[in-house]
């Protein structure tokens, strides 16, 4: 790891202290450490325990491996279809996660517990990327993918506004629904988070696992073939990685928007355009990034913040700066 | 309903024809397209369809053909006896969920139940429409615009906006008796609860999908009238204002109030809520949940802005009276 990528994991304990020292509750940060000590020592906890513990901590922990996740999808995305503004959500994975969040909130499947939305979402998920390489054929191009993803991604949403439409006399159900296509991780806790990390896992290790072919494919198809790169198979790797990270993250937590689009990019002005540094520095960009987002939204007292209303209110103007001040060109490394 | 004639501005003898702007461009051998060809057709049309709006009547003047676009007046105008619901040619698309209505099922099926849209309230010719806050200009528009009345109800704060809105419509039904029996039944029960309070008042906040009841919400009179203290308005917050989790944690509620998809309060999907609402991080470390006191509310009472209102109060009260000393 070079100095860049070990600053990058050095700001991401540093943005759980301000994640832990932040939030309603008015607890600070040296009686939130305390907590956890009190806590890893096996004590029972009190109710502000209980807000560091089961409140804090773990949705601070989601927020780092959601952003990673997104992060990395990102990168894999734009290595890929070897184009900057690819972000995860032009495969249509996580429009199939919201579609399925949603049809799930419209039948009450939420009342069933805590789980029950996050595994529509995630079957959701799983169908699109299914429905994606159905679709597209295995031998596809890449455009052919770019295309079939950005339509399916299209469908889905025509179907959530139909939804919507059908069901707009139930407000509870629009209020759900709008909250939950904002993102947040209000109310997300140890279970999200073990939920989260076998598939979140599972991505980021195919990530990394792939970052010399796409640093191939980033000299050109054929030239990736000649170095003995099996394209298809590349291709059929990095959908399977980008749908169980995005999947996972969009099921968990709801669409963060510009996480995925925005980390690769901030993480290449340092990197350069090699996957081989790109993807773990995207990962750790995405992570730190969230956390602080979510800390962020939850410094704010009296008034909820969706996580994802910031992401895209810092992230569509900083990618707007950096687009006027590199250029397309420049943003492709 | 009366036909409206198209004003006769738009069919004057001397109003020029479409036809001559078009010739004298052909003459500096220009055609124009298509659609700047049809904008004095459409400019005809819109003329025919804009009649000028006769000005709406105002005050309680007397209605015959009621359409009722809320639950609130689905129920009132129910409630107020055989005599108002004769001059009921409509009531809200909600009217039988059994979510949020007290008249589920009630209405005779020869009654249509309306959506928001302007072609299905006109269709029933109404002469008063009863509608939200949240019905659109364009909607209202044309209502007025046809002569319909319009009654919206705007403040639901708890029970004396509601008997505000029981006069209103007992007069539009010319039977405001009928409204005075309602408003003495609420009262009735209102003093039945006002001395059945429980010793000790506790706090009690309203929370669901991340919202809280707090001032100026009907909840705030419910937790009144059932004997409890609303925390959300204790801690300076008006209206149904978004609370997170943690916050709401923080203040750690003796109740905590949810509302359940359930007609009644002994319905397991109570039970299910009142579970749902418990195990959501941080939750079980209250004083409500280790008191035992996360009392799920059927919707249709909770969210009420009418009897329901009372109701709910009733179903707290016993809620907090079954338990032990």
């Amino acid at each position: 790891m070079n100095r860049t990528t070990w600053l990058a994991a050095a700001a991401i304990p540093l943005a759980l202290l301000l994640s832990l020292g932040t939030g309603p509750g008015e607890i600070g940060l040296a009686e939130a450490l305390a907590t956890i000590g009190r806590r890893l020592a096996g004590d029972e906890l009190d109710l502000r325990g209980a807000i560091v513990w089961d409140l804090r901590l773990p949705r601070a922990l989601l927020a780092g491996l959601v952003g990673a996740a997104l992060a990395a999808a990102g990168a894999l995305c734009q290595g890929l279809f070897r184009n900057p503004m690819a972000d995860p959500g032009v495969l249509g994975v996580s429009s199939g996660a919201a579609l399925f969040a949603v049809v799930g909130l419209l039948l009450g499947f939420d009342r069933a517990g805590l789980w029950a939305i996050p595994v529509v979402a995630a079957i959701g998920a799983a169908a699109a990327m299914g429905l994606l390489l159905a679709a597209a054929g295995r031998q596809a191009s890449l455009a052919v993918l770019l295309l079939a993803g950005v339509a399916l991604g299209a469908l889905c949403s025509a179907l959530i506004t139909v939804c919507q439409a059908l069901a707009s006399h139930q407000w509870d159900f629009g209020l759900k629904v709008i909250y939950w296509l904002m993102g947040s991780f209000e109310g997300r806790s140890w279970p999200h988070l073990s939920w989260a990390v076998p598939p979140c896992g599972l991505g980021l290790a195919l990530a990394l696992w792939l970052r010399r072919d796409l640093d191939a494919l980033h000299l050109g198809s054929d030239a990736a073939a000649s170095l003995g790169v099996d394209l298809a198979r590349l291709r059929l790797l990095v959908v399977v990685a980008v749908g169980l990270l995005v999947g996972a993250a969009t099921a968990l937590t709801g669409v963060l928007a510009f996480v995925g689009l925005v980390a690769p990019h901030v993480a290449r002005m340092s990197s350069g355009p090699g996957h081989r540094r790109l993807v773990p520095l995207a990962a750790l960009v995405g992570a730190s990034a969230t956390i602080l987002v979510d800390a962020v939204a939850r410094s704010a007292s009296g008034v909820v913040i969706p996580p994802g209303v910031i992401t895209s209110l810092v992230g569509a103007p900083f990618f707007l700066w950096l687009l006027r001040r590199r250029g397309l060109r420049g943003l492709a490394g | 309903m009366p036909a409206h004639d198209p004003p006769p501005s738009s069919l004057a003898p001397g109003a020029p024809e479409p036809g001559e702007n078009g010739s004298k461009c052909r003459a500096r051998g220009r055609r124009l397209p298509a659609v700047l060809r049809g904008l004095p057709v459409l400019f005809a049309l819109s003329a025919c369809t804009g009649a000028p709006a006769p000005a709406p009547e105002t005050g309680d003047a007397p209605a015959h053909r009621i359409v009722s676009q809320t639950i609130l007046s689905d129920e009132v105008l129910w409630a107020l006896g055989p005599a108002a619901q004769a001059r009921v040619v409509g009531v809200s698309a909600l009217a039988d969920d059994p979510r949020y209505s007290g008249v589920a099922g009630v209405w005779p099926p020869a009654t249509p139940r309306r959506a928001l849209t302007s072609e299905g309230l006109l269709a029933l010719a109404p002469d008063l429409a009863v509608i939200a806050s949240f019905t659109s200009p364009e909607v209202r528009e044309l209502l007025t615009s046809h002569g319909v009345r319009l009654l919206e109800f705007t403040r639901f704060t708890g029970f004396a906006d509601y008997r505000s809105h029981v006069r209103q419509l007992a007069a539009a039904v010319e039977d405001p008796a009928a409204g005075e029996r309602l408003i003495a039944d609420l009262d009735g029960r209102l003093a039945r609860l006002a001395a059945r309070r429980p010793a000790i008042r506790l706090a009690a906040v309203s929370w669901g999908d991340g919202h809280a009841a707090a001032a100026g919400t009907s909840f705030d009179d419910v937790a009144e009238a059932a004997g409890l203290s609303n925390m959300a308005k204790e801690k300076g917050l008006e209206g149904h204002v978004p609370v997170a989790l943690e916050l709401m944690v923080s203040w750690d509620p003796p109740v905590i109030v949810t509302g359940c998809p359930a007609p009644e309060p002994d319905d397991p999907a109570c039970r299910a809520a009142e579970a749902a609402v418990a195990a959501l991080p941080g939750v079980r470390a209250t004083a409500a949940a280790r008191g035992g006191r996360i009392f799920a509310v059927p919707a249709r009472a909770l969210a009420s802005t009418g009897e329901g209102m009372a109701r709910a109060a009733e179903i707290l009260q016993d809620r907090l009276r079954a338990e032990p000393p």
